[in-house]
């Protein structure tokens, strides 16, 4: 059995900047961490790519694959949320001191000596249902034959990207600047989005998140792949209008596009299975 | 607009297929891999924090609920594919990122060797080889899954014995639950006393504790475990058939070393008893072959 093939090592690749991104986000620095995850995901796409264009497909490749995905699209995703929990609960209450991180942690993480336990310091644990349920999505997917052509489901990559956005609209477009690894300092906010949305209590919106992004990713949802088998426009006018509106979008709004682009995914995919069911017949002959 | 969303796509001929129910999703086994997930995830955190030393007892929870799951699976015969795959990523997490993650901040806090002084480069990049632990165990666990010898004896070190030697080690360091360095009988924060720690100590002992508390032994110690994790070395396992003495003389005698070692030193003992798990199968390797000679 050859464990380093190029794939492999791609593979890797991909998994150490996901262990790097959950030291960047416990440091503070919500947007690295991101970065990485982006990284990730390039590499993620690329194994796949080049396990083909080499043929060195292999079952250890396919399994260390899904290994890697479980660190950076199931823990990372996690671990970026939990600290978005925890920043908004910070800032909610000025008089709220979250245990801060010392040498003398309780369980929960940090459980300062001189702040009483309350049951709110639980709430940014929901953010690890994410990674829950990106393993049970993991273990599905690859026992499920269903899951060539298309996806049931939302992908990892996918709900990562929506929740890793959030750090970066917030430091690039909000203008909270929170999120590049400095200590907080509140003052130093000043951007065109900041009236808008930076003094809203997020942290039940991220709750809410933690548990919409929980559902769909096991959820049975049939969601289309972007693989392409032949690059014309028959056969492919939904990828296709799909790509272009996703690009247009980034030009447009930036890293807001990111979240919406899944959004918008999700959505083409759902309004597609509608028109799928009602031509079911034709397409059941044709099959 | 309807044209593009013709269904070309073999998505609408999937509902008639088979679908996956909670119930097949939530089986015991399963929410019990879970578990296993969720201290990994628990031990992520607080290791970041500088909670060094609670790794130990979250890996050692996510231990047992490791071996229930395998049980439940088999006592309620619910096992499934899907289920061993949830099993083998909840220890990636568990067992290859949490020692990881272990090494990385043990790396981080140790004295840097006369080679180099803190905060140069090497000393600032060394903790970085901490993550060669995650990537060797994806590597073992994905051939793992794909091995069909290793039923009744492993080939290389399990993650789960990697992960107790590396998070033992802040243990055997005298780094307790929270982090403080502990000795006689007392409590230190870590940094902050440990030149007073240092004083009351013989000079063998600091020797000793400047050894092993150097950013050059454990980044050898990662190496090495890295490179054993993926080493075609047989380890015993513990799946046996019998209780008899015959046929099981190399498990009986590692219990025995491990229950005096576990008196001797209490949860200090972890990596020790895993550097003998090491040494035990090694030997067990050599005379294994040595009798096949002789057949």
């Amino acid at each position: 059995m050859k464990l380093f093939t190029i794939p492999n090592i791609i593979t890797l690749g991909n998994l150490f900047c996901g262990c790097l991104a959950i030291v960047f986000a416990f440091n503070g620095n919500l947007v690295w961490a991101a970065y990485l995850v982006g990284i990730a995901a390039v590499l993620d796409f690329l194994d796949g790519f080049v396990a083909r264009a080499l043929k060195q497909h292999s079952p250890i490749g396919k399994d260390l694959d899904s290994l890697a995905d479980m660190v950076t699209f199931g823990v990372v995703p996690g671990v970026v949320l939990y600290h978005l929990m925890r920043t908004s609960l910070q800032w909610s209450d000025p008089g709220f001191m979250f245990p801060s991180s010392n040498q003398f942690g309780d369980l929960w993480v940090g459980g300062n000596l001189n702040q009483p336990f309350e049951t709110i310091h639980l709430l940014p644990f929901t953010a690890f249902l994410v990674t829950l349920f990106s393993a049970l999505r993991l273990a599905k997917f690859n026992n499920d034959t269903r899951q060539s052509d298309s996806f049931i489901g939302v992908p990892t990559p996918a709900s990562s990207i929506l929740i890793c956005s959030i750090p970066l609209i917030l430091y690039h477009q909000v203008g909270l600047q929170n999120f590049g690894g400095e200590l907080f300092d509140l003052h130093k906010v000043d951007g065109p989005l900041f009236e808008l949305i930076g003094h809203a209590d997020w942290t039940w919106h991220y709750v809410a998140l933690s548990l919409i992004m929980s559902y769909l990713l096991i959820s049975e949802i049939p969601l289309f792949a972007l693989k392409f088998k032949s690059f014309k426009l028959r056969g492919n006018e939904l990828r296709y209008s799909f790509l272009a509106a996703a690009v247009v979008m980034m030009v447009l709004l930036k890293f807001i596009a990111l979240p919406l682009i899944i959004v918008l995914y999700i959505l083409l995919s759902v309004v597609n299975n509608l028109f799928a069911k009602k031509n079911a017949p034709d397409s059941s002959t044709a099959g | 607009m309807l044209l593009i969303l013709q269904p070309r796509d073999k998505s609408a001929r999937l509902k008639n297929h088979y679908t996956w129910t909670m119930k097949q999703l939530f089986s015991v086994p399963n929410l019990l891999s879970l578990g296993n997930l969720l201290c990994g995830c628990i031990a992520i955190l607080n290791v970041i924090d500088g909670n060094i030393g609670i790794a130990v007892y979250l890996v050692m929870i996510a231990c047992v609920f490791d071996f229930l799951d395998g049980f439940a699976a088999r006592g309620l015969k619910q096992g499934s594919p899907m289920g061993k795959e949830l099993d083998s990523l909840a220890d990636m997490v568990t067992f290859g990122v949490v020692p990881g993650m272990v090494m990385f901040q043990m790396i981080g806090y140790a004295n840097p060797t006369g080679l180099w002084g803190r905060g140069s480069g090497i000393s600032e990049w060394l903790p970085y080889i901490g993550f060669m632990v995650p990537l060797f165990s994806a590597l073992r666990l994905a051939k793992f899954n794909v091995d069909t010898r290793q039923s009744e004896s492993f080939i290389g070190l399990p993650t789960l014995a990697n992960a107790l030697l590396i998070c033992g080690l802040p243990i055997l360091f005298g780094l307790n639950d929270s982090g403080a360095f502990f000795f006689n009988g007392r409590t230190y924060i870590l940094n902050d006393y440990l030149p007073r720690v240092m004083e009351s100590l013989s000079a063998f002992e600091v020797a000793l504790r400047e050894f092993w508390h150097s950013q050059i032994t454990l980044a050898i110690v990662t190496v090495v475990m890295s490179v054993l994790l993926v080493s075609p070395i047989p380890m015993f396992s513990f799946k046996v058939k019998s209780l008899k003495w015959k046929g099981n003389e190399i498990r009986y005698l590692f219990l025995a070393l491990a229950a005096s070692l576990f008196v001797v030193l209490k949860l200090g003992a972890l990596p020790l008893v895993v550097v003998a798990y090491i040494l035990l199968s090694g030997i067990y390797a050599l005379t294994k072959r040595q009798s096949k000679v002789e057949l």
